[in-house]
């Protein structure tokens, strides 16, 4: 019986949509057969450990980095033949600082970046100033990470545009400043349409905002879902069990997660609730608790490989 | 939506000046090793005789090879190797720009060219002001002529064939083939058609022209008539000067120069 954990996302308008992505940086894998479906209109959480592939997928659909193998599409353009049609649709905020900007006041920096994108709504790009309360006299070397990343956000979000590339967000920003952010992204996507891929490792902080997940982990899709499923199919049960329990047949491959020794056990089990339960009473143990996933804990699970009882 | 109208005029001007402040930050000391050597030369040229004996004629034929081959290395390789060289996180904060590649590509080359002629005017005017100071009368500054309409029509000429090579490579993709065409078109009027002096002056002021010597000495120096080029007083101390087997060496290296340019180009792509 194959894993029933959904790697695939079937929609009509996807906005993103990669298929078989393989790159290599030498011989280091990057992306191994990525097949991810970001749908129109979703705000798409991509987790995993550093080094997973997340940053590399984000550079393939701006082309910033061509795969090996596999084709990736964005409103149904390809990066590598559209270049700068699809570049003109993402607002991007990669991941650490930008560089090659240094000697630039932020007022000049977001006049030179505006200028690329006929979109540009000044108006708005004030007011995101204002609540992200930047200093327009500094040059860019002399801000702070937290600083930058708000500079970078107003640079993504002022052009309005119908995908947001977002590598790591949060990173760097105090969590007074991430509240406030969070708030801004969902004033913004209440405002327009817009689809969102996000990288994090602060999945709890998007959490509100996320529609829709990806695992990734050595470059290859271990899971990618809409949060509902995810919540509904992947929870948590704490059961009681004799030493030498043994999981049913029927429950092999549904198992995600397994912790605990001994008559405890907590097992990460994806399948429908009552199923499930009815599969685990019938092999002797005993359901003490089921509960749903957070956001992270799904994730947490999902990286942590499914166990074989 | 088009890709062409994604880059605007203004959003090439400002990749320009990213690439022309790269370059020069990175690199100024390859300026220096230029400029200096021409500042001097135009110095000591300038300094007795600006009307143009043969062995200044013959000194001039020099330098336009070598200034045609330093033109070619810097305006298709040096930009490049600086591009190359950045780090990459540097590189993609540039190409992250909804903007082509070849226009990138184009713009670091423009960045190479513009930084080059703009050292090279600077030492030429003020060679020129030396000149006029420590003996008055005898520099280009007090020659009519030259003047009024070698050198300004000189720098027309280099705008306009650099516009007009930058909108055909816009239009049809291939930044070498079409900045070159466009070059030839706007130069090719001013060699055959303007008077002698301006075209010794278009020579030496205008790098790019120093390219269009090269069919030039080739044909001369293979004994092949250019009748309109060969009548010129300009060119009769200088092709003499000129063998053709130099001539057919330089433009192999020039050739080759091209070629790993073209190569490089696609390996960025």
């Amino acid at each position: 019986m194959s894993s029933p954990i959904p790697v695939n996302i079937d929609t009509d308008n996807p906005a993103v949509i990669t298929s078989g992505l393989r790159k290599y940086y030498r011989r280091n894998r990057a992306l191994e057969k990525l097949d991810l479906t970001v749908p129109e209109g979703a705000v798409y959480l991509l987790v995993g450990p550093n080094g997973s592939g997340k940053t590399t997928t984000m550079k393939i659909l701006l082309d910033l980095v061509r795969p090996g193998e596999g084709s990736a599409k964005v409103f149904g353009f390809s990066p590598i033949a559209d270049g700068p049609l699809v570049r003109a649709q993402i607002g991007y905020v990669p991941e650490g600082r930008i560089p090659g900007y240094e000697w630039m006041r932020i007022d000049h920096l977001l006049a030179h970046h505006a200028v690329y994108y006929p979109a540009w709504d000044e108006a708005y790009a004030r007011s995101l100033i204002t609540v992200l309360e930047i200093d327009l006299k500094k040059k860019f070397q002399k801000l702070s990470k937290g600083e930058s990343r708000r500079v970078q956000l107003v640079m993504a979000l002022a052009h309005r545009p119908p995908l947001l590339l977002l590598d790591e967000p949060m990173d760097g920003l105090d969590p007074v400043v991430r509240d406030r952010v969070i708030e801004l992204l969902a004033a913004h996507l209440a405002e327009t349409p817009t689809t969102v891929l996000a990288s994090t490792h602060h999945i709890q902080e998007l959490e509100k905002l996320a529609d829709h997940l990806g695992v990734i982990r050595a470059g290859t899709l271990l899971a990618q879902s809409d949060t509902t499923t995810l919540h509904t199919r992947l929870k948590r049960y704490r059961i009681e069990a004799a030493a030498d329990w043994t999981a049913p047949e029927s429950l092999t491959d549904a198992i995600v997660r397994r912790n605990g020794s001994g008559p405890e056990l907590a097992l990460d089990i994806w399948g429908e609730e009552a199923t499930v339960t009815s599969a685990l009473a019938g092999s002797g143990s005993t359901v003490r608790q089921v509960s749903a996933l957070a956001l992270e804990e799904t994730a947490v699970s999902l990286l942590a490989g499914q166990e074989k009882p | 939506m088009s890709a062409l109208s994604l880059q605007a005029r203004p959003a090439l001007d400002r990749l320009f000046v990213n690439y022309t402040r790269v370059l020069f930050s990175r690199n100024w000391q390859v300026l220096l090793a230029i400029g200096i050597p021409v500042w001097i030369y135009h110095f000591a040229t300038l300094r007795g005789d600006p009307g143009g004996a043969e062995i200044t004629l013959f000194v001039n034929g020099g330098l336009s090879f070598s200034g045609g081959i330093i033109m070619t290395l810097i305006t298709l390789l040096w930009s490049s190797r600086v591009w190359n060289d950045l780090p990459p996180g540097e590189r993609e904060t540039f190409l992250a720009y909804p903007v082509d590649r070849t226009v990138h590509y184009l713009m670091r080359m423009a960045a190479g060219l513009g930084l080059l002629l703009a050292i090279i005017i600077t030492g030429w005017i003020l060679s020129g002001l030396c000149v006029e100071c420590i003996h008055p009368g005898s520099s280009w500054f007090s020659d009519p002529l030259l003047r009024g309409s070698g050198w300004p029509i000189s720098l027309i000429g280099i705008v306009n064939a650099y516009l007009l090579g930058s909108i055909f490579a816009l239009l049809f993709r291939q930044p070498i083939l079409w900045f070159m065409f466009g070059i030839l078109i706007v130069n090719l009027p001013f060699i055959l058609a303007v008077a002698p002096d301006t075209l010794l002056w278009q020579i030496m002021v205008n790098p790019l022209s120093y390219i269009l010597l090269y069919p030039y000495g080739l044909f001369s120096g293979l004994g092949i008539a250019w009748p309109s080029l060969a009548a010129t007083d300009s060119f009769a101390g200088l092709t003499p000067h000129l063998p053709a087997l130099t001539i057919v060496l330089l433009w192999t290296v020039i050739l080759g120069l091209g070629l790993a340019a073209a190569s490089r180009f696609r390996r960025e792509r």
